[in-house]
C-alpha cells in the first residue's frame, strides 16, 4: 500500500467514483436518512422564524434588503466558481480578483476611453457609454478566462486539486499586482451611474433601484443557466464533464474544449456583474472585490460545487445577512467585547453556513471526475534522516554565527517558514488533506503564548508547549469536517474556519491589546534571556541574538527529523495509503478517521510551535500576520518547495517572505519592490505547471537522472570492453 | 534527463526566486535623496521661506553636499498592495527644501535612510538597518500598520522615533516613540466636542471596524459622548466597505432620525462612499468626520468640498489658507509632487521632518546624539508645524506617546474651506 501510495499512481479508477475521485466516495444510503430529515425540518422552522422576525421589524427588513447588491455580486462570483469547477475541476480562488480586474476594465473604458489589456492601456479616443463599456468588459474578461485556461489550467488537467488551487493563488497575485502597478493601491472613483432613485416597498422600506436591477439580472442569469444546463447540448456535455470526463470522450467531445468554454463563460459572467456593481459601489480598488471570494467559496460549497441555483442563493443570502448582522450589532443585547460588538460575526458567517450546509444536505464527498489519473506528489523516504538533519543543523548554526544582522534575520525567517511548511507536509503531503487554516493554528498558539505570559505569568518553555497543544485542540476540531468532506471542499471549510478564528479570536480585545495584537516577552530559562533582542556576546552584540537563531535551528532540526521518521514509520505508511485511496486503505484494516485525526493533530502541533517561534521572533503577535491569505501563501511556498517531503519544506522555508532567497534577490539583484508580487505570482504559476513535485523534487529527479546516466555510461563502457 | 526537462527545472527554479515577493514584503535600503534633486517645478516665495525659517530656526543658504550628512531614519509602509507613498514624497520635499534653502544642519546636508515595510517580516530588517547606521540618532515613522511593535521592540529605545500618524496602539504607547499631535484620541474627542457645541442630542455613528478605530471609539469616545448627554447608535463596517455597505450602515444606525452623523472611515474611499450613499438615499444631515474626508479625491468628487461636513484633524488642512499651509503647498509643488500634497497625512509628515531638523539645528551638528534629540523632544512645547495647540511629550495620561491634545477643525462652506476654532482637551494633555 505504501509503495503504491508514494508513487505516481496509475491504478484503475474505482468503480463508484472514477478518475479524480480515486475511489474515495462512500456508497450512498438506500434508505432515507431520518436524522437528516429532522435536521432539515429544524432548519426550515428556524429559517421561517427568522424571516418572520425580519419582516415584522421595519428596520431589520430595510437593512436586510439593502444587502441585495453585495449579495448579487457574491452570488455571481459563486456562480463563476461553480462553472469553472464543473467545467475543469479548478476551484478558482482568483475569481474575486478576476471581477476586480473587470471592474477596472469597465471604469477605464467608461471614464477615460482606455482599453486595459494586461497592464497596458490603449486609448480608444474618448470615454465610452455605459452599454459599450459593459459589453467590451464582458468580452475582455471572457477572453481573459480563456487565456487563463489555455496557459495555466489546461496543462494542469491531471494535476492534484491542491496544485490547481496553488496555481489559482498565482493568478490572484498576478491580477492584483498588475492592477496595483497600473492604477495604484488607492481606490478610484467610478463616475458611471446605473440607475438613479429608489423603490418604496410596503411598510415604507426603500431599496435603491440599482440594487433591485442587479438582483433581477442575477435571477435572469440563474434561470438562463439552468435552462442551458438542463435542455441544451452544451449543458449536457458540461454535466458529462462534471461527472466524468472520460464519458465525454466516449461521445466524441473534447473535454478541453468544454473546460475552456466554461472558463470563457465564467469570465464573461464575472465581468458582467463586476461592470454592473462598479457604478453601485462608487469606487474600485484592488482588494475589496478580490476578498469577496471568501463568502463566494462558502456559497459555492453550499451548492456542493455543482448546483448553480443553490450557490447563487447561498451567495445572495450571505449578502443579505451581512446587512442584517450590521443592524443586529446596534442592538443592546448583541454580545460585546471591549465595549464594541463582538468582532468577526460577519466573517464567521461563511463558516456557519458551510457547517449548516454540511449538516443540512449530503454534499458529495469526492471531487469531480477527470480524464486522466491524478498525479500525487512523490513522497520520498529518507534512509539517513539523522545524518542529513545533523549536517543541515551544523551548517545553519555556523551561518547564524557568521552572517550579518540582515542575513541572520533572513535565516530566522527561513527557519520559522520551514516549520510551517513541515506542518503542511504532514497534513497535505502525507495525508492529502488540504488545509487553508495553518496560519490560524499558528496564530492561535502565538496568541496563547502571549496570553499565558501576560495574564498567567507562564513563560518559556511551558508557554510555547501549551500554545502548541492549544493549536492541536483547534486542529482536531478542524479535523471533524475532514471526516465528512475532503479535497477541495475541505479546503473551503478550513478557509472559512481560518477566517473565523482570525476575526473572532485574533482581533478580539479579550485576546489582543485594542484588537491589534499582543506582546510576547523574550524567552528566558533560569533567568537567562536568549530572545532576539538579548545581548549574548556573539556576532558583536548585534540583533538578532544568534543564540535565538540557534534555538530555532534546534527546534526545526528536531521537527524535520521527526517528520522524516514519521514518513517511514507505520503511521506514515498509513497516511500515504489514506492519501492514495481511502477505500483501499480501509479495506486493508487502516482506520481512515484515526489516521486523519492523528495527522491533523500532529500538523497542528507543529504549526503551533511555528506560531510560538514567530511570536518570540517579533516580540509580538498580530492578526494580520496570521490571516487566511498568509495560509494561502505558505501553502504556495510549501507546494513550490515540494509538499510531500522534508527537503521540500526546507526549500519552501527558503522561499518565504524575507527568507534567505528573498534577501539574496533584494541584496544582490535589487528586485524592484513594486514588481515583486507580479514576478512572484508568475513564478508560482510556472513552478506549478512545470514542476508538480516542487523544486526539491526536481533536484531529486536531476540527481537520479545523473546517476542513471552514469550507470548507463559505465554499462556501455563495460559492454564495449567486453 | 532531456533538455526540455532541464530547461523547465531551471526556469521554474529561477522564476521561483520571485515568489518570495509574491506573498508580500520587502524592506528596501536606500541612500539619500538629498543630493540628487531635480530642478524645482513650482515657485517657493520669500514669504514661504520666512515662514519655514521662523519654525525651523538657523539661517538660510544651501547645504554643502561635500560635508558629512545628518541622517534621519525614515520608515513607511509602501510598495505593496496597501501603501502610503505620499509620506515619502512629503519627506523628500521637506529634506530637499531644507538642503536647498535652510543650510541643512550647520551646513551639513540632511539625508534620509529609508526603509519600507510591506509585511511584519520587514520590521526586523528595518530595525537592523537603522541600528547598523552609526550616524542615525532619530527616525521618523510615516504611516504603517504592520510590524510597528516589532520595530520598536527591536530598536529598544536606542534612539527616539517620531511617528507621523499614530495608527496602532504601539505608536501611541511605546516608550521613546512620540507623535507631535494628539493622535486619534484628540481627533475623536474633537468630534465629540463639536457634537456637543452644536447641540446635537442623537448621533448616528458609522466607523471603520479596524481594531484601532474600534478600540478608541468604544473605550473612550462613545462613553465620553454618553457623559455629554449625547445618545449614539453605532455601526462598524469593513475598511473596504463601498457605497451599498454605507447605505446599509446609514439605515442600521438610524441616521435618518439622528441629529447628525459621525463618520470614522479608514481611508478617503470611505468618505466618498458615504457621500455617494447619502446622495443615493437623499439623506441630508450634518456630518462630523476626520482628516481623510478632506483629502483627495473628496474635493474633486464633491466639487470643492462636502457641504455641511465638519472635519476634525491632527493638523491644519492644506486646503485652508494660512502662511504654513501656503508654504507647504508651494514647497510640495516645487520639490515634491503636488498631487500628493492633500493625501492623508502628507502635511503632517512634511511637518515632522521640519521638526526633526529644528531639533538637529538646535543641538548642532557636532553634538548630535540620541540623548540630545530625546532632550529636545522632551523640552519641546509646540506648536508643531501646522498642528494647533501646545505639545508636552509624556503628558498624556491615556496614551503616553501622544504629545498633543488638540484637534484642528475646518469646514467647507459657501464654496471655500474655512478654519474653525481648534479644540484642546485639557484632561488629555494635562497642560
Amino acid at each position: 500500500v505504501a509503495n503504491s501510495a508514494s508513487s505516481k499512481t496509475d491504478e484503475p479508477p474505482a468503480p463508484v467514483s472514477p478518475g479524480g475521485d480515486r475511489g474515495t466516495s462512500i456508497p450512498a444510503r438506500v434508505r432515507p436518512d431520518r436524522s437528516l430529515l429532522v435536521r432539515r425540518g429544524l432548519y426550515v422552522v428556524a429559517g421561517l422564524l427568522l424571516v418572520g422576525w425580519i419582516v415584522s421589524n421595519k428596520s431589520a427588513l430595510s437593512v436586510t434588503l439593502l444587502g441585495a447588491g453585495t449579495g448579487a455580486l457574491i452570488a455571481a462570483l459563486a456562480l463563476g466558481i461553480v462553472v469553472t469547477y464543473r467545467g475543469s475541476g479548478v476551484v478558482n480562488v482568483a475569481t474575486g480578483a478576476l471581477a476586480m480586474y473587470a471592474s477596472y476594465v469597465f471604469n477605464s473604458l467608461n471614464t477615460n476611453g482606455d482599453l486595459l489589456v494586461g497592464m497596458w492601456q490603449i486609448h480608444l479616443g474618448g470615454p465610452l457609454g455605459l452599454a459599450p463599456s459593459i459589453v467590451i468588459t464582458v468580452v475582455m474578461t471572457g477572453l481573459l478566462g480563456g487565456v487563463l485556461y489555455v496557459v495555466v489550467f489546461a496543462p494542469l488537467q491531471d494535476a492534484s486539486p491542491v496544485a490547481k488551487l496553488v496555481a489559482s493563488v498565482g493568478v490572484l497575485l498576478v491580477l492584483e499586482s498588475a492592477i496595483s502597478l497600473t492604477y495604484g493601491s488607492s481606490s478610484i472613483q467610478v463616475t458611471a451611474t446605473l440607475v438613479n432613485g429608489s423603490v418604496n416597498f410596503p411598510g415604507n422600506v426603500e431599496v435603491p433601484k440599482d440594487e433591485i436591477l442587479l438582483t433581477v439580472v442575477l435571477i435572469v442569469i440563474v434561470v438562463l443557466l439552468w435552462l442551458v444546463n438542463r435542455f441544451t447540448r452544451l449543458g449536457l456535455v458540461t454535466r458529462a464533464a462534471a461527472e466524468d470526463e472520460r464519458r465525454l470522450t466516449l461521445i466524441g467531445r473534447s473535454p478541453r474544449l468544454v473546460s475552456g468554454g466554461n472558463w470563457v463563460f465564467s469570465g464573461m459572467l464575472v465581468g458582467l456583474f463586476a461592470s454592473l456593481t462598479a457604478p453601485i459601489s462608487g469606487t474600485v480598488d484592488p482588494t475589496t472585490t478580490t476578498l469577496l471570494v471568501v463568502p463566494a467559496l462558502a456559497a459555492a460549497l453550499i451548492g456542493g460545487f455543482s448546483s448553480l441555483g443553490l450557490a447563487a442563493l447561498g451567495g445572495f443570502l450571505i449578502g443579505l445577512a451581512q446587512g442584517l448582522i450590521q443592524f443586529l450589532g446596534t442592538q443592546s443585547w448583541f454580545p460585546t467585547a471591549g465595549g464594541a460588538p463582538i468582532p468577526g460575526v460577519v466573517e464567521t458567517m461563511p463558516l456557519v453556513l458551510v457547517a449548516a450546509a454540511l449538516l443540512f444536505r449530503k454534499i458529495k464527498a469526492g471531487g469531480r471526475g477527470s480524464i486522466g489519473s491524478v498525479r500525487l506528489p512523490f513522497a520520498p523516504e529518507s534512509r539517513t534522516p539523522g545524518r542529513k538533519v545533523l549536517i543541515g543543523a551544523a551548517i545553519a548554526i555556523g551561518a547564524l554565527l557568521l552572517l550579518n544582522s540582515t542575513w541572520r534575520f533572513a535565516g530566522i525567517n527561513t527557519l520559522v517558514g520551514i516549520t510551517i511548511c513541515l506542518s503542511l507536509v504532514i497534513l497535505v503531503g502525507f495525508v492529502g488533506q488540504v488545509s487553508l487554516a495553518q496560519m490560524a493554528l499558528a496564530g492561535f498558539s502565538g496568541f496563547t503564548v502571549a496570553e499565558l505570559s501576560a495574564e498567567w505569568g507562564i513563560g518559556f518553555p511551558f508557554a510555547p508547549l501549551l500554545g502548541a497543544l492549544a493549536a492541536t485542540v483547534i486542529g482536531l476540531l478542524f479535523a471533524i469536517p475532514a471526516l465528512r468532506v475532503r479535497g477541495i471542499q475541505l479546503a473551503v471549510v478550513t478557509f472559512a474556519a481560518g477566517l473565523a478564528v482570525q476575526t473572532l479570536v485574533f482581533t478580539n480585545p479579550l485576546w489582543s491589546v485594542g484588537g491589534g495584537g499582543a506582546n510576547v516577552p523574550s524567552p528566558t530559562i533560569f533567568g537567562w534571556n536568549f530572545g532576539p533582542t538579548a545581548k549574548s556576546g556573539l556576532a558583536g552584540g548585534t540583533i538578532p541574538n544568534p543564540v535565538f537563531g540557534i534555538f530555532c535551528v534546534l527546534v526545526v532540526a528536531a521537527l524535520a527529523y521527526f517528520t522524516a521518521r514519521l514518513r517511514s514509520s507505520p503511521w506514515g505508511r498509513r497516511m500515504l495509503a489514506v492519501r492514495a485511496n481511502e477505500r483501499a486503505a480501509a479495506a486493508v484494516g487502516i482506520s481512515v478517521a484515526r489516521t486523519k485525526l492523528v495527522a491533523f493533530g500532529l500538523s497542528a502541533f507543529v504549526a503551533g510551535l511555528a506560531g510560538a517561534l514567530s511570536g518570540y521572533r517579533f516580540g509580538s503577535v498580530s492578526p494580520d500576520y496570521f490571516d487566511v491569505f498568509a495560509s494561502l501563501s505558505f501553502l504556495a511556498f510549501a507546494y513550490m518547495g515540494g509538499i510531500s517531503s522534508v527537503s521540500g519544506a526546507v526549500v519552501g522555508g527558503f522561499l518565504v517572505t524575507n527568507g534567505l532567497v528573498f534577501t539574496a534577490l533584494d541584496d544582490w539583484f535589487g528586485l524592484p519592490l513594486n514588481y515583486a508580487p507580479l514576478v512572484g505570482g508568475l513564478g508560482l504559476i510556472a513552478t506549478v505547471v512545470l514542476n508538480p513535485n516542487g523544486i526539491a523534487g526536481s533536484f531529486r529527479d536531476m540527481r537520479l537522472n545523473l546517476s542513471r546516466k552514469r550507470l548507463d555510461t559505465s554499462r556501455r563502457r563495460e559492454r564495449a570492453e567486453t | 534527463m532531456g533538455l526540455s526537462r532541464s530547461v523547465a527545472v531551471a526556469t521554474s527554479c529561477l522564476l521561483a526566486l520571485g515568489v518570495l515577493a509574491a506573498c508580500s514584503s520587502s524592506a528596501s535600503k536606500t541612500a539619500s535623496n538629498a543630493a540628487a534633486q531635480s530642478t524645482p517645478a513650482g515657485t517657493v516665495t520669500s514669504a514661504d521661506l520666512q515662514t519655514v525659517l521662523s519654525y525651523v530656526g538657523g539661517k538660510t543658504g544651501k547645504a554643502d553636499p561635500s560635508l558629512a550628512p545628518v541622517t534621519i531614519g525614515f520608515v513607511n509602509q509602501q510598495g505593496g498592495v496597501v501603501g502610503y507613498p505620499e509620506q515619502e514624497s512629503a519627506a523628500d520635499a521637506a529634506v530637499s527644501f531644507i538642503n536647498a534653502h535652510l543650510d541643512g544642519v550647520d551646513g551639513h546636508p540632511v539625508k534620509l535612510d529609508k526603509c519600507f515595510i510591506q509585511a511584519e517580516e520587514d520590521a526586523p530588517t528595518c530595525a537592523s538597518q537603522f541600528l547598523q547606521d552609526k550616524t542615525l540618532y532619530i527616525a521618523n515613522m510615516g504611516v504603517d500598520i504592520y510590524g510597528n511593535a516589532t520595530l520598536y521592540n527591536l530598536i529598544g529605545g536606542k534612539f527616539p522615533i517620531i511617528v507621523t500618524a499614530a495608527v496602532t496602539a504601539a505608536d501611541a504607547t511605546t516608550k521613546d516613540v512620540y507623535a507631535m499631535d494628539g493622535g486619534s484620541l484628540a481627533n475623536l474627542n474633537g468630534i465629540a466636542e463639536n457634537a456637543q457645541q452644536r447641540g446635537y442630542k442623537k448621533l448616528a455613528v458609522i466607523s471603520s471596524n479596524n481594531p484601532a478605530a474600534k478600540y478608541l471609539l468604544s473605550s473612550i469616545v462613545l462613553p465620553d459622548l454618553k457623559k455629554r448627554g449625547i445618545t449614539t447608535n453605532t455601526v462598524y463596517i469593513s475598511d473596504t466597505a463601498t457605497t451599498p455597505d454605507y447605505v446599509t450602515a446609514l439605515q442600521a444606525s438610524g441616521a435618518s432620525s439622528a441629529d447628525a452623523i459621525e463618520l470614522v472611515p479608514a481611508a478617503v474611499g470611505g468618505c466618498v462612499s458615504m457621500y455617494d450613499a447619502m446622495k443615493q438615499v437623499a439623506l441630508v444631515k450634518p456630518v462630523i468626520t476626520v482628516t481623510q474626508c478632506a483629502g483627495d479625491p473628496m474635493p474633486t468628487v464633491t466639487g470643492g468640498g462636502p457641504e455641511d461636513w465638519t472635519i476634525t484633524s491632527l493638523a491644519d488642512l492644506p486646503l485652508v489658507p494660512s502662511p504654513q499651509s501656503d508654504a507647504y503647498n508651494d514647497i510640495m509643488a516645487a520639490y515634491g509632487e503636488s498631487s500628493q500634497a492633500n493625501v492623508s497625512f502628507a502635511p503632517k509628515g512634511f511637518g515632522d521632518m521640519l521638526t526633526i531638523t529644528k531639533f538637529a539645528k538646535a543641538i548642532g551638528f557636532a553634538n548630535l546624539s540620541a540623548a540630545a534629540f530625546q532632550t529636545q523632544i522632551t523640552n519641546f512645547r509646540g506648536p508643531a508645524w501646522m498642528v494647533p495647540g501646545p505639545i508636552l511629550c509624556g503628558g498624556n495620561p491615556v496614551q503616553s506617546g501622544l504629545c498633543g491634545g488638540t484637534s484642528a477643525n475646518s469646514e467647507y462652506t459657501n464654496g471655500k474651506w474655512i478654519a474653525l476654532p481648534p479644540y484642546t482637551d485639557v484632561t488629555l494633555a494635562r497642560k
